[in-house]
């Protein structure tokens, strides 16, 4: 396809609008978290920082739960993400490759869960949550997500398209049927693998009002509840806010840097299977 | 792999079992460097006593939900410091102990040190909730150098402030207002000097509103003048207002700060060369009212669920001595702290007995504050709480809000009529200049204001009422017999039941079943997801719909719910509120779609051109994907700054773009379109990644074969891009509908609600959509009822939407 130079010229502006645009928040962010305390007292606007400092990371961790908060994301987000990756594919590989009695009617009831919009759970899951004792401790934020009916259904579109005659091989060498999921589906299944645990992980990461509503005690908090306590915290201290949203989206960015092929992979097939 | 899971397991369970045998204390602080202080001072009260005292701060947005949260879930710290209305608001469900009556002798001692006039607001009957600390009242600090250039004195009564802030207006300065700027709670400091609050009790425990009383609005107008009718540049400036401060330009300077006890540390600290100055005075009387000082703050309570009362009791007093808060004083004042100048609210350190602590060489430069202080301190009082005000309280709050809007947009029009900017007309007003104009202004809003008033009078009435029906129930029936309560079983612990026995059953089905019996590993890999999906989703649905049937409150126990039939979903219905909440969301729903959707397809698109340095390119376009709806918006939430101070009015100004600046979060105008800019800008990613992965399955051919026929590009976009993308049409339309309606954090964040206590959902609550009116009634205003009806109601809604996007887009696509 051949394009005229004034198109292709085009292409750029545009695109360098474009990203200019949606990076200034960043850029924004950057800029702030730089700053003394002192020269946000000079009044106007900066559109620069003359003197950068790291003072606001200093003052963010002195307070003490960032870095508490990091640990308990961390924790958090990957006792999910293994949960989800054993338990859904399992599930996945029962609903894709057994034949037992009820077998479509229960995922068919497994996937209606997905209609049930997060709003409506809200109250009763908090009154179930204290009747189970399980307030104030991480159980909710894991147990739940690790089995959520997303996975088992991305799990068995993936795990269905696995032909049938490499299970049998496995089988007929007398391979028990767990050794046949453990050894045949998932490390056929790394690309499942990936975007499962890449969705899971950002999913818990970024979650924000299940934290809100579960946690009580500020030690247990996970990242973004402690990014939303910061214009409370440090209240007007602009740069000790940006240097909190520094540390919270420069992980998953460089993360994103990394793993941007299957991040993007992940994401664009999410909701693009086949059904 | 499996030693790092034992190693994480294991170090959770160290880390929750070791704060299991000291006192909890959870302090409303804000401040991280205040959780250090009472950690301090916990280490000493364990020296003393043996008692080990684990320090909590909480945020001043949160901190009543997190209370009312751990009080429900039976697991309330053992003590708290909370704001003023905390020992009324937990006290009358059954969450605290009451003092008085628990530790006579002793609740008797500490009362003692105490202005009793301060004490109704934490009283019922002869109960006594809490003991207050902390006071928080209004000065004004102001520039003396400037105030004698100008020739002004710093003002003693209203009339003189009002003509004190003309003058510093006609020559071009501002003034600052800070945290009580907008604030419902601190009407009475305007309306009492008149002798009026908003809400009574008389003699016979009858409660009255005044909101149609000439005095009381009289008094709100003031606030009103003060607030909203003036340059000023808004609240939460932190630093910058200091430096403003500081400043000597006219056009920029604000040699004038009203409210800002706290900010004196900080002015110290930022700005050291203007030290002496400066000065402090008293909050200025009302010319026909009275001199009344109402106090802010914060209360220490005890919890009813403790199992160490006496400890927590202990450490309360132990909080309430000189000793200590004198302690607190001094570290606030050395590391010149906001506040930077405590305000005990033990009568000690204001009468003669204080005289020595004052007499310290480092607390020279705070003597005026200390002695304008001490005479507030002589006439601070407090009222009693009013059942069901917290309700009543927003709406008066929202009506402030609106005021705010219509007073902006008032003096906008009146600018545009002059030529003018609204910096120049104040400053116009000032010189006394367009007079007519200035009249017309003030008697137009206090019609306004008049008519909104009675207007909203019926409906307060109708929430007091209902208010008081609940509290009689509540405490006739229900307080009286908590026990009992606890123990009755109710319909949550018997579909608990209900669940086991069925998991038994199925177990037993399995088991028994020789057909099913061979399926047995098929259904032991779906137990986990099947059991979660009956436990996390079917049975807390059932339980929701249960109680939107009931009205349940819940500190107090679930067998306290009380069936009302369909009356939360009537009421829900007829009061407007799901309705209006829909509105918002369909409004941001349709806001936020079709621009995201366009704006990603372009995107999508110019990447598909496979510019040079593709990579590059996908990531700087794509990477809001990964970050939080949290940081992002926090991130806005300093770029919307509503002022010329502000960083995107700064931009838009420079590019001539705008010539006022915008009032983005303050404004109900604005701020659900601020909310909705921020959502198009962190979706365009996803949905152009989504996008670009269709395009990239359209046959290059096809491009090619339309290029050569000369199509010109919208042709291309509606014949081979839009039809070739029509299952992503569906998938980003269908859960962009679903995600928009559920749109909360970015919300909650944006309307400061971290921060601030008793920020709404946005500026008269025009932020407030669905999920957010969800969350206020579950986890604010406690009414369980309620909130799930309108649950319901949404899910309901969601469902239908759903189901007709699948059928608009069904027809001519793949079987998606």
């Amino acid at each position: 396809m051949k394009q005229r130079r004034s198109e292709r010229i085009g292409l750029y502006v545009l695109l360098t609008l474009g990203a200019a645009t949606l990076a200034l928040p960043f850029y924004y962010m950057v800029v702030m978290a730089l700053r003394s305390n002192e020269s946000l007292a000079v009044p106007g606007i900066q559109l620069t920082t003359q003197h950068p400092t790291l003072q606001p990371f200093v003052d963010l961790f002195d307070g003490g739960l960032i870095l508490q908060a990091t640990m308990n994301s961390i924790l958090v987000g990957g006792l999910t993400t293994l949960g989800t990756l054993f338990f859904c594919t399992l599930a996945g590989y029962a609903f894709a490759k057994h034949r037992f009695p009820g077998r479509d009617t229960l995922f068919l009831i497994l996937l209606s869960t997905m209609m049930v919009p997060g709003a409506v759970l809200l109250v009763p899951g908090f009154l179930l949550l204290r009747d189970l004792g399980w307030l104030d401790t991480f159980l909710p934020l894991i147990v739940p997500s690790m089995a959520g009916a997303f996975g088992v259904f991305l799990s068995r579109q993936f795990i269905s398209a696995i032909p049938e005659s490499l299970l049998e091989c496995a089988r007929m060498e007398g391979a028990h049927d767990f050794r046949v999921y453990r050894s045949v589906i998932l490390p056929l299944s790394k690309p499942l693998l990936a975007t499962l645990g890449i969705l899971t992980f950002l999913g818990s990461w970024n979650n924000f009002i299940g934290p809100l509503i579960v946690l009580l005690d500020e030690k247990k908090y996970t990242l973004p509840l402690v990014i939303a306590m910061l214009q409370g915290r440090f209240p007007g201290k602009e740069n000790v806010q940006m240097a909190g949203a520094v540390i919270s989206i420069t992980p998953v960015v460089i993360l994103f840097l990394i793993f941007q092929k299957q991040i993007i992979a992940s994401l664009a097939s999410s909701g693009l299977k086949e059904a | 792999m499996r030693r790092v899971l034992l190693l994480l397991a294991t170090s959770y369970l160290l880390a929750t079992a070791s704060l299991a045998q000291t006192l909890r204390f959870w302090a409303v602080t804000g401040s991280a460097d205040d959780s250090t202080m009472y950690k301090e001072i916990g280490a000493d009260f364990e020296k003393k006593t043996g008692i080990k005292v684990d320090v909590s701060p909480l945020a001043w947005g949160n901190f009543e939900s997190k209370y009312f949260t751990a009080m429900a879930a039976g697991m309330p710290p053992d003590a708290g410091a909370t704001n003023l209305g905390g020992p009324f608001n937990y006290g009358t469900v059954g969450g605290l102990v009451d003092l008085r009556g628990t530790f006579p002798a002793e609740s008797k001692e500490l009362e003692s040190k105490l202005n009793p006039a301060m004490l109704p607001m934490f009283s019922v009957g002869k109960k006594l909730y809490g003991i207050p600390t902390d006071v928080g009242i209004l000065v004004l600090v102001y520039r003396k150098d400037i105030f004698e250039r100008l020739g002004i004195k710093p003002p003693a009564t209203w009339n003189e402030l009002n003509a004190t802030i003309a003058k510093l207006e006609a020559n071009h300065y501002r003034y600052y207002y800070n945290w009580t700027l907008g604030a419902q709670w601190a009407l009475n400091m305007y309306t009492m000097p008149y002798g009026v609050s908003g809400i009574e009790v008389d003699a016979s425990g009858k409660t009255k509103l005044n909101w149609n009383e000439p005095n009381y609005q009289k008094g709100v107008l003031q606030a009103l003048n003060l607030w909203y009718m003036h340059d000023s540049p808004g609240k939460d400036l932190g630093s910058r207002a200091i430096g403003l401060f500081a400043s000597d330009k006219p056009g920029e300077g604000m040699p004038l700060i009203i409210d800002l006890f706290s900010m004196d540390g900080q002015i110290r600290k930022l700005a050291p060369q203007i030290d002496g100055k400066w000065g402090v005075v008293a909050w200025p009387t009302a010319e026909t009212g009275k001199p009344f000082h109402v106090m802010g703050g914060i209360t220490y309570v005890v919890f009813r669920k403790s199992k160490h009362q006496r400890e927590a009791f202990e450490w309360v007093k132990y909080l309430s001595s000189q000793e200590v808060q004198e302690k607190i004083f001094l570290n606030r004042y050395r590391r010149k702290a906001d506040p930077g100048f405590t305000i005990p609210a033990i009568t000690s350190f204001w009468n003669a007995e204080g005289a020595n602590f004052w007499k310290r060489e480092e607390l020279k430069p705070v003597q005026e504050l200390k002695n304008v202080v001490a005479e507030v301190y002589k006439s601070l009082g407090t009222t009693p709480q009013v059942q069901g005000s917290t309700e009543v309280t927003k709406l008066e709050s929202n009506m402030l809000d609106s005021m705010k809007t219509w007073i902006d947009d008032t003096i906008a029009g009146l600018a545009t009529k002059q030529g003018t900017t609204r910096s120049e007309l104040m400053s116009a007003f000032g010189r006394g200049e367009f007079a007519a104009d200035r009249a017309s202004l003030y008697a137009e809003t206090a019609a306004k204001l008049k008519e909104n008033y009675a207007s909203l009078l019926p409906k307060a009435e109708q929430l007091l009422s209902e208010a008081e029906g609940r509290q009689a129930r509540r405490t006739s029936t229900v307080l009286g017999h908590l026990d009992e309560f606890e123990k009755a079983s109710s319909v949550l612990t018997l579909l608990e039941r209900a669940l086991v026995v069925a998991a038994i059953l199925v177990v037993g089905a399995v088991a028994f079943k020789p057909k099913l019996r061979k399926h047995a590993l098929s259904y032991l890999y779906i137990a986990f997801p099947v059991l979660v999906a009956a436990v996390f989703v079917f049975l807390p649905a059932l339980t929701a719909l249960y109680l939107s049937f009931t009205e349940y409150h819940p500190v107090l126990p679930l067998s306290t719910a009380q069936w009302t039939g369909i009356s939360n979903y009537r009421e829900s219905i007829q009061s407007g509120e799901i309705g209006s909440s829909l509105a918002k969301s369909l409004y941001y729903v349709l806001g936020t779609l079709p621009i995201g959707i366009a704006l990603a397809l372009g995107c999508a698109l110019l990447l598909n051109a496979r510019p040079r340095g593709e990579h590059v390119w996908r990531f700087l376009f794509f990477s809001p994907l990964v970050t939080s709806a949290i940081s992002v918006a926090l991130i806005f939430s300093q770029l919307f700054l509503g002022t010329k101070d502000g960083w995107l009015n700064t931009i838009l100004a420079k590019l001539h773009l705008t010539t006022e600046p915008i009032a983005f979060l303050t404004s109900e105008h604005t701020f659900l379109k601020c909310v909705m800019i921020l959502a198009i800008w962190h979706g365009i990613a996803f949905t152009s990644v989504v996008f670009l992965a269709g395009l990239q399955q359209i046959p290059a051919s096809l491009f090619e074969a339309a290029h050569l026929d000369g199509a010109p590009p919208w042709v291309r976009l509606k014949k081979i891009v839009l039809p070739g993308i029509r299952p992503q049409m569906l998938f980003v339309t269908t859960l962009g509908v679903i995600g928009s309606f559920q749109v909360f954090e970015t919300i909650f964040l944006l309307a400061n609600k971290s921060a601030d206590a008793g920020a709404r959902f946005g500026p008269n609550d025009s932020g407030l959509t669905t999920v957010p009116l969800i969350f206020h009634q579950g986890f604010e205003s406690l009414e369980m009822g309620k909130s799930s009806a309108n649950a319901y109601i949404l899910f309901a809604i969601i469902l239908t939407l759903t189901a007709i996007q699948i059928k608009f887009f069904q027809p001519e696509g793949s079987q998606a």
